[in-house]
């Protein structure tokens, strides 16, 4: 996967989310974006957030994400992934 | 000494002279109907009551009232005591945490031997820029999100439109208001109905997703209860498409005084709502269940 294609995730997911400097420290593409439901560290995002980051694929790349599919985007290397295996990968 | 005897509602008029509210008289005439009265007398001075009220097999408390002046003698407790030994069924009430004695009410409770159950977030909105605040949000959050659930599948309908299928799906659902009443966990609403035409269902894809379930407590209030009842569709945000078509029902109807109340149970969802509702809500409080029921599969689970 391009470095510029995650670097785009990240950088809108970190602006649309409202993820604060707090949040930032220790920050990776692996971090854990919402509560998953189980013991897993997270940055605690809920529900209006998955929301959120649903309706910003929308606005940034044309594709609707099924409701179905929400839970697969729980990390920004997550949502790369999920996006180029839905053939958008730029 | 304190004595307590059963009495007829009314009987408080006389006895509390210049102690009563507005309050106080609905609750007698709620008590009149199908409920009963006690008093309590302290060393034969009237010193206190309680109307009680049967709902669905469950004896509820409904208010309870010390003289200020003999407040801390033992007398709600000499009233709490002998509605629970007298009640031939289940008994329970409920109260809210934001009430000036509830700390003395809920000691009370559970010093005669009730137990709490879950609780319920209440979360009352009015003022008189309510519907402003809500539309601002709208404007800059709510829609795009309402039109992001509408493009996955998501639509809603009012309840009284809702075919025998969907009826049936709400009925199965195993956190359904249906199913909670069934379990005696109606405490909070004591008889309260449903309003089918401003209640919102919301499925996906013909499958029922989530729900507002609305009851109108007077023409200008309305208590809404949220839930969502599809574990797949859990984290999705669909509760926010629901809330945001009943408050444009209830809205059009000239409601100005909203109140959510939640389980406190599901945390995660809670904090969702809370997110959507802080644009409305001016007051929260927790309404704190009590009960002296024979133990129920749900309490062994």
């Amino acid at each position: 996967m391009k470095e510029e294609f995650v670097a785009k995730i990240r950088e809108n997911i970190i602006s649309h989310l409202d993820i604060d400097d707090d949040m930032l420290a220790g920050f990776s593409d692996d971090t854990i974006i919402f509560n998953t439901g189980d013991d897993r560290p997270n940055l605690g995002l809920d529900s209006i957030d998955a929301l959120e980051l649903v309706t910003m694929i929308f606005e940034l790349f044309g594709y609707d994400v099924p409701a179905e599919d929400v839970k697969k985007l729980y990390s920004v290397n997550a949502v790369a992934q999920y996006l180029s295996e839905h053939g958008i990968n730029e | 000494m304190i004595t307590v005897e059963k009495g007829e509602p009314g009987l408080y008029r006389e006895l509390f002279a210049g102690y009563t509210t507005m309050y106080t008289e609905r609750c007698a005439e709620n008590a009149g109907k199908d409920g009963s009265a006690l008093y309590a007398y302290l060393d034969g001075e009237p010193a206190g009551y309680m109307f009680l009220g049967n709902d669905r097999g469950t004896e509820l408390i409904h208010h309870t009232f010390t003289k200020p002046e003999l407040r801390g003698r033992g007398v709600m407790q000499a009233l709490v005591r002998y509605a629970a030994d007298s009640a031939g069924s289940p008994i329970g009430t409920s109260l809210s945490d934001s009430h000036e004695f509830a700390p003395a009410v809920m000691h009370v409770m559970e010093k005669c031997g009730f137990e709490r159950r879950n609780g319920r977030s209440v979360y009352l909105c009015d003022g008189n820029d309510m519907w402003e605040r809500w539309d601002a949000y709208m404007d800059k959050h709510g829609r795009r999100l309402c039109d992001t659930l509408r493009r996955q599948g998501f639509s809603t309908l009012t309840l009284d439109k809702a075919s025998e299928d969907l009826l049936q799906q709400y009925r199965d659902a195993p956190n359904s208001e249906y199913r909670c009443q069934q379990n005696h966990q109606h405490l909070i609403l004591p008889g309260a109905e449903i309003t089918p035409d401003i209640s919102v269902i919301c499925t996906h894809n013909g499958r029922l997703a989530a729900y507002v379930f609305a009851y109108m407590a007077d023409r200008k209030s309305v208590i809404f209860k949220t839930l969502s009842s599809s574990a797949a569709l859990h984290g999705s945000g669909v509760i926010m498409l629901a809330i945001a078509d009943a408050a444009d029902i209830v809205r059009e109807r000239g409601v100005t005084r909203l109140v959510f109340t939640m389980e406190r149970a599901g945390e995660s969802a809670n904090a969702f709502r809370e997110k959507v509702l802080s644009v409305l809500v001016s007051r929260r409080s927790t309404i704190v269940g009590f009960s002296l029921f024979p133990k129920t599969e749900e309490d062994i689970r």
